[in-house]
């Protein structure tokens, strides 16, 4: 097994934990715009 | 509160670029697997860390159908989503690690194969949430936390024997197995990071299921003021 | 005493001596519903069509030895009754709502309890007439001969289908108030049941291979069985006045 080859997969991993992390806190973000605008347009009627 | 929250993000940062620093420079290497079992130093603490909001979960959900409290539910949802999170993280690590050292990517090792299961229970909460119509979809909800919660030592269990009697290599290292003083350092700077994290996120999570709440309720208050005007 | 007192505590009395017990009504419950099944006859038809037709393509799937077959029979048996399950249960709750059955429910003071029990009892009865048709035809295309004793199997089968039939009748009643109802059951059922689906299987297969002991696996689905019945008693009443 060589060693060296092998740090592809703990890159890939790390990427992987650190896009999980950032897509939920896309989904937080998106969500929270999302509903400022509904509350926007609801004020203003 | 928003600035506790700012101190606690920013405390946050640090804690997650500590713990990298730990995992992948201050950890020793591993003597057979080399550097590729640094991807340990993210994948236990993410199992711990699922583990204790899938708890949160069945806390929330108990909470609510003794008080039918708001804020109880908003909590649910919001553990179970970042557990979801979390544990998906701990599905992927997992073979990630394996594929290299033990040249499969997955054994039905104990570990995995429980976290496998914890993530089907809680996804089928989370469609549950999604596809219930109208206002019980709390009360619906809980009690499929209490059953999802109340069925996870079984599952330890049900997986543990049948490893014992169909033994197979083992991912995620036994418990405890041989882990140096120093590689402990390194899973609890990481521990404390995200669940640091893990907190963060429940939070706004959960203002936020709050505000969806409210915003609900103040669309039907809108509608109702249209018929009245008419 | 005065005249009004005692005919409050006669009512009373007549109400407390006179009102149905627990069993009475679950027993009640459940022949009502044994009646209306076996006057409709369509749902035990249609569904006793349906596990032939699983059991056989089952078996055009997987064509094993003798040798092979008890091995992987046990598998194979447990996931066709569990799908065949799944279809029963979908069926069950579905004619309730039509006959707005679940309103008279919420409606009675009987205790929930009770009826959850009818129902279950219902459907475990049903799901055991579709295991009297499967089973012996599993046995007959696989050419199966247990090597285990025949009386753990049936102790496995009774633990093994109340393990399904019990959170099966309790997820169809959540699932009756979503969008996309008849995959929302299989969906929340079939996580949760997967360490009575690894218990039935190895149990079976442990006896008609003989390789290993099932009393484990035997153990687990009872702890299984107690546990979630307990759960499913508890917790119906807030599902059946849920809305």
């Amino acid at each position: 097994m060589n060693h060296a080859d092998n740090n592809i997969y703990l890159y890939s991993a790390y990427v992987v934990v650190w896009a999980i992390h950032c897509f939920y806190a896309f989904t937080l973000m998106s969500r929270g715009k999302r509903m400022k605008r509904e509350r926007n347009e609801l004020r203003r009627r | 509160m928003k600035t506790i929250f700012r101190i606690l993000a920013v405390i946050t940062a640090a804690l997650l670029a500590y713990g990298f620093v730990q995992a992948i420079f201050i950890a020793p290497t591993e003597a057979t697997m080399g550097d590729v079992q640094r991807i340990f130093y993210y994948h236990l603490p993410s199992a711990w860390v699922a583990f204790l909001l899938f708890f949160v979960n069945f806390l929330a959900s108990s909470w609510y159908l003794i008080r039918r409290s708001p804020r109880a539910d908003a909590l649910a949802l919001a553990s179970a989503e970042v557990g979801v999170s979390f544990c998906t993280i701990v599905l992927l690590t997992g073979p990630i690690w394996a594929r290299p050292v033990w040249g499969i990517w997955w054994t039905w090792d104990a570990r995995l194969t429980s976290t496998l299961v914890l993530w089907l229970i809680y996804v089928s909460y989370l469609m549950l949430r999604h596809y219930a119509t109208g206002g019980q979809i709390p009360v619906l909800a809980a009690t499929l936390g209490i059953f999802g919660f109340v069925d996870v030592p079984i599952v330890y269990m049900a997986i543990r024997w049948f490893r014992t009697q169909h033994p197979q290599p083992v991912i995620g290292g036994g418990e405890g197995s041989g882990l140096a003083p120093a590689m402990w350092v390194a899973v609890l700077w990481n521990l404390l990071a995200f669940a640091m994290l893990a907190l963060l996120f429940v939070w706004l999570r959960y203002l936020q299921a709050l505000a969806e709440h409210s915003l609900e309720e103040e669309h039907a208050q809108a509608s109702l003021e249209m018929g009245e005007a008419r | 005493m005065t005249t009004e007192a005692m005919s409050t505590k006669a009512t009373r009395t007549e109400a407390i001596g006179t009102a149905p017990g627990f069993w009475s009504i679950a027993r009640r419950s459940l022949v009502k519903d044994l009646r209306l099944e076996w006057r409709s006859k369509d749902a035990i038809n249609s569904m006793l069509f349906f596990a032939l037709l699983v059991v056989v393509i089952f078996s055009f799937g997987f064509d094993p030895t003798a040798e092979e077959s008890r091995k992987i029979a046990g598998g194979l048996l447990w996931v066709a009754i569990l799908f065949a399950t799944v279809v029963a249960l979908g069926q069950t709750w579905t004619r309730e709502l039509r006959n707005q059955v679940l309103d008279a429910y919420r409606l009675s003071p009987a205790p929930p309890q009770a009826l959850f029990l009818a129902k279950a009892v219902g459907n475990f009865i049903f799901v055991s007439i579709l295991e009297v048709l499967m089973v012996p035809l599993f046995v007959v295309f696989y050419n199966l001969r247990s090597v285990g004793p025949l009386w753990q199997l049936l102790v496995v089968g009774l633990l093994a289908t109340w393990a399904l039939v019990v959170n099966g009748t309790f997820f169809a009643a959540l699932s009756i108030r979503t969008r996309s109802r008849e995959i929302m059951l299989p969906l929340i059922l079939f996580p949760i049941s997967i360490p009575a689906l690894l218990a039935m299987v190895d149990a079976t297969t442990s006896i008609l291979t003989g390789d290993n002991s099932p009393i484990f696996w035997i153990r687990l689905l009872a702890v299984y069985d107690l546990v979630f019945t307990a759960v499913s008693l508890i917790l119906f009443e807030v599902v059946l006045s849920a809305e």
